[in-house]
Formats: C-alpha cells, structure tokens, sequence
C-alpha cells in the first residue's frame, strides 16, 4: 500500500498549497500590529479566537487540492485506471495532509504566543483545534469527492460553516454562557468550539462528537472514493 | 489475446454497448465508428473505469469484473484529452503515477527517463505540463501510459488534435510498442489512423460492433458502390445534390469525384476498387 510522495502532493496542490500558508501569515502579522506591534500584548484568547475559526477552514483547500486530478481534470480517466489503492489514496492521504496541516498550525500558534503573556494554549484547546481540523479535513474529502468540484466544496463548505458559527452564536444570545436546558444539547455539535464556545458545552465532548462526525464522513467519502465509474462523473 | 463477449452497457435509457463481442490479438486493434457510436464507453470497460451491467472482458485466464486491480498492473491507459497534474512537472507526473502503479522506486527514474525519450519529451521534462501545448500533453500521456511496461495500452482518439508531423510520429511509436507483443487498441473515428497503423478493426454503430478480418475486408464492404466521376462543374452540382460525394478535386474546367452510390450515378461514372474510408461510409450507412 504506497502512498504519493507527499512532496508531489503538495506541489500538485498549485495555489490551494500556498493560500492557507499565505492566510495565517495575515493572521499573524494582523495580531501583532493589532497589539501596537509589541510584544506581550497579545491576549491568548484572541489567538484562539483568530486561530480557531481560519485554520479548521483553511484546510479544505489543502484536503481538497489533493483530489482536484482525481476529481474534475481532463483525462482524470487516465488516473482511474491505475492500480492505485483506494483506501491509501483517499482516507491515509487524507489523515496525512491533515498531521501536516496541524504541525503547521502548531508552528503558527506557538509564534503567535511567543507575543502574547499567556503561556501558551491548554491541552484542551490543542484537542479541540485537532478535532476541528479532523474534522474539516474529513468535511473537505466527502465534499469533494462527492460534488467532484472544487468550486461547489469550496461553497459547500462556506454554507456549512456560515450556518453552524449562526447557529452558535444565537445560541449564545439566548441561554449566555449557562448550563443549557435540557434539549439543547445540539449546541454539543460545534466545529468552532475554539473560537467560538457554545454555551455551558463541555469541551471534551465537543471534541469527541467531532471526531465521530469527521470519521462518519471519511468513511461516506472513502465509500464514493472507491467506486472509479462515480469518479468519471 | 482479449476476449470480449456480449458486453452491454446502459446510461439510463439509452444503451451504449449492444451486446458487443470482439476477439483482440496481439498488435494493433482499430476500434472505429462515429462520434456518440459507444467507443469511449468500451475503452473504459476495457480500463475497468466502468463495469460492464452484462457480458463479460478476459485475457488468459484473467476476468475483468473478479481481477480488476490485477488488470489495471497490466495496463497503459491513454484517454482522449491528458490534463492532469498541471501544477507539476513532467518528471514530477510521471513521478507520481509511476509510483501509483507501483513500480519500485529504484528503477522509476531510469524508466521516467526511457519513457520521456520515447516520446520525445526530454529536454522538456523540468517544464509545468501547465505550460505544455495539446501534442506535448498527449505525448505526456502515451509516456505515463508506457511506464512499468504494460501489456495491453489502450488509447482513445490517438491523434486528434495533433498536427501532422506529430501525428505521423505517433503513429510509428505506437507501432513500434506493438512490435513488442503487446496489445494495442486504439479507439478512433479518423479512418486514416486505421489504415496506417492497425491490422485488425472492428466498426462500432450505435452501440453494436462488427468486427472484421483485416482493413482490406472493411473497404470490400462498399465494392460496386464507388464511382469515380469527371466532369463539368455545373453537371457536378447536380450530382452532389443527389448524390454522396466522398471526395472531389477540381482540375481547371472540370470537377474529378468519388460517389458513393448503389446506382451508377451517371453514363460518365466508372467503378473503381473502393478505398478503407468508403468501406467504413457504406459499412455505417452514411
């Protein structure tokens, strides 16, 4: 079971590779000049706040990237008739970019606070950034293989989290940073739990509801994934 | 040698494949027939891209449908248009499937090299296939095709969109692969590619295929039916509204033609051999 060369998949990705590494640098220079350009003026929850909304998202472009030949370029056939394995080439390559992705993301926050007085983020907020970039990773894979379209991933994406960051911001409106009542508990679901908390949700089991929706859709992908005549599309 | 025995395919309502049953041996196979006529479809049962909803594809003992994966290690598939991977370059693509294919790293530079010499793409093989033109890509694609050595290659529309120069010179390579006991089929509705380079064909029609023994038994098929005509040009038009005029050159005055006809189409019209283009005409009703 061999995979791709991640060099080669990286540099197959064209500008998706490059957009995201250009995004949190913005994110970065933004901070620090928003703090006067100081350092040890930046508050550790605006990193995470800044942080935990742009890099879940940014990873679609990497995660889709990876699929753009497969998916939606002349003569993908020529690739479908590989011997390839489906499961390395669609879910291990997945989970590969996303580590990557992360490792990146880590190098990002940890630069970040090196202007901030706050220590450093806890180890719970590094599970629920890792769950949410598992998460997007697993949302991008599904989106892409299913619509074989960057574009409409791309759109997919940007309703599904425009809906979800208004779902949970109303929900703060309403109940505040209380326990919630009793049937509320789809607020449990938040892929923005970084920037954005739900109210009175428990971070561990946003966490965990995450990953199961993230390995729900990796397994919806790899299933589409696997049969070659849906791909030629 | 591949067997293909009453394979049917439907999209939908409308049947591509027709109960299609053909017998490849090693060398050339011309796969022949007009736009829409289910060529593209058969190429991609063949590359096990698509399954077949009956009928079955086999080769020494290997099934299609039960040993797709082994099938695909012993093919090259070169699909009408090669647009992939256009953010890297060609060694970097080649690269790729070559690793995809699963050919062991050690001897995968050495084969990218004999490949890319090939088909006469080395001093290009650092360039973006972005930046590639329409004949660079598809010589691409036949060098993605050749790598770890496939038995069976299959392409579809070899030359459209080739100029002639590059067209004649993927002719000879395409030859010359399958002077190496391989199976080559190529899959195409220009009569010209057939005539140059196959020694066996089969014409697909709206789903159904015929094979035939040699390009010389396609052409028998309008014998008695191929007129040639010289004239006046004013008595020329007249025919050509009657008539199905394969070809015609003017010469001064006068108008030479080749018609297609069951009937002599005029007293100054005289039988000749028919040619493979006007066998294959006759054969699809045109």
């Amino acid at each position: 079971m061999r995979l791709p060369p991640l060099r080669l998949d990286l540099r197959a990705m064209g500008w998706n590779l490059s957009f995201p590494l250009v995004a949190h640098l913005a994110v970065v220079l933004h901070l620090y000049f928003s703090g006067g350009g100081r350092v040890g003026q930046l508050p550790g929850e605006t990193i995470q706040t800044a942080v935990g909304l742009v890099s879940p998202l940014l990873v679609t472009f990497w995660v889709s990237a990876l699929y753009q030949d497969l998916v939606e370029s002349d003569g993908k056939e020529a690739l479908l008739a590989l011997p390839y394995n489906s499961f390395a080439l669609g879910v291990l390559r997945v989970l590969r970019t996303a580590f990557f992705y992360f490792l990146f993301v880590w190098g990002v926050i940890r630069l970040l606070f090196l202007f901030s007085p706050a220590p450093g983020a806890s180890p719970l907020a590094w599970l629920v950034l890792a769950t949410s970039i598992f998460f997007f990773s697993a949302l991008a894979f599904f989106a892409v293989v299913l619509t074989r379209r960057l574009v409409y991933t791309y759109l997919l994406v940007a309703v599904f989290s425009v809906g979800e960051w208004a779902r949970i911001y109303l929900a703060s409106l309403r109940f505040g940073l209380q326990t919630l009542p009793a049937g509320g508990g789809a607020a449990a679901f938040n892929p923005f739990q970084l920037a954005q908390p739900a109210p009175g949700a428990d971070p561990l089991v946003v966490s965990f509801i995450l990953f199961i929706a993230a390995v729900f859709l990796l397994s919806c992908g790899q299933m589409l994934f696997t049969r070659r005549g849906y791909l030629l599309g | 040698m591949i067997k293909i025995t009453e394979v049917v395919k439907s999209f939908g309502k409308r049947r591509a494949l027709d109960r299609v049953t053909l017998t490849v041996k090693p060398g050339i196979f011309g796969l022949l027939g007009p736009n829409g006529a289910g060529k593209t479809t058969l190429m991609r049962i063949l590359a096990t891209i698509l399954r077949p909803d009956a009928g079955s594809v086999g080769a020494d003992g290997i099934d299609w449908a039960r040993d797709a994966h082994r099938v695909r290690t012993m093919l090259g598939y070169l699909p009408q248009d090669f647009g992939v991977f256009r953010n890297i370059t060609a060694r970097e693509a080649l690269a790729y499937i070559g690793t995809l294919k699963g050919i062991e790293k050690g001897g995968l530079g050495h084969q990218i090299d004999t490949v890319l010499e090939e088909v006469n793409l080395k001093e290009h093989a650092d360039e973006k296939v972005g930046r590639f033109s329409g004949g660079m890509r598809r010589r691409l694609g036949i060098a993605q095709a050749l790598l770890g050595k496939p038995r069976l290659i299959i392409v579809d529309e070899p030359t459209s969109g080739l100029d002639p120069q590059e067209r004649v010179r993927f002719r000879l390579l395409l030859r010359r692969l399958a002077r190496e006991e391989r199976v080559v089929i190529i899959s195409t509705h220009i009569v010209e590619d057939v005539q140059a380079i196959c020694d066996q064909l089969a014409v697909l029609k709206e789903g159904k295929a015929h094979q035939f023994a040699s390009p010389e038994e396609l052409a028998r098929a309008a014998e008695g039916r191929v007129w040639h005509w010289a004239g006046e040009a004013e008595e020329y038009a007249l025919l050509e509204e009657k008539y199905r005029i394969v070809s015609s050159v003017s010469r001064g005055e006068t108008v030479e033609a080749r018609i297609l006809s069951d009937t002599r189409p005029s007293d100054a019209a005289v039988p000749v051999a028919p040619t493979l283009e006007e066998g294959y005409l006759a054969w699809i009703g045109e």
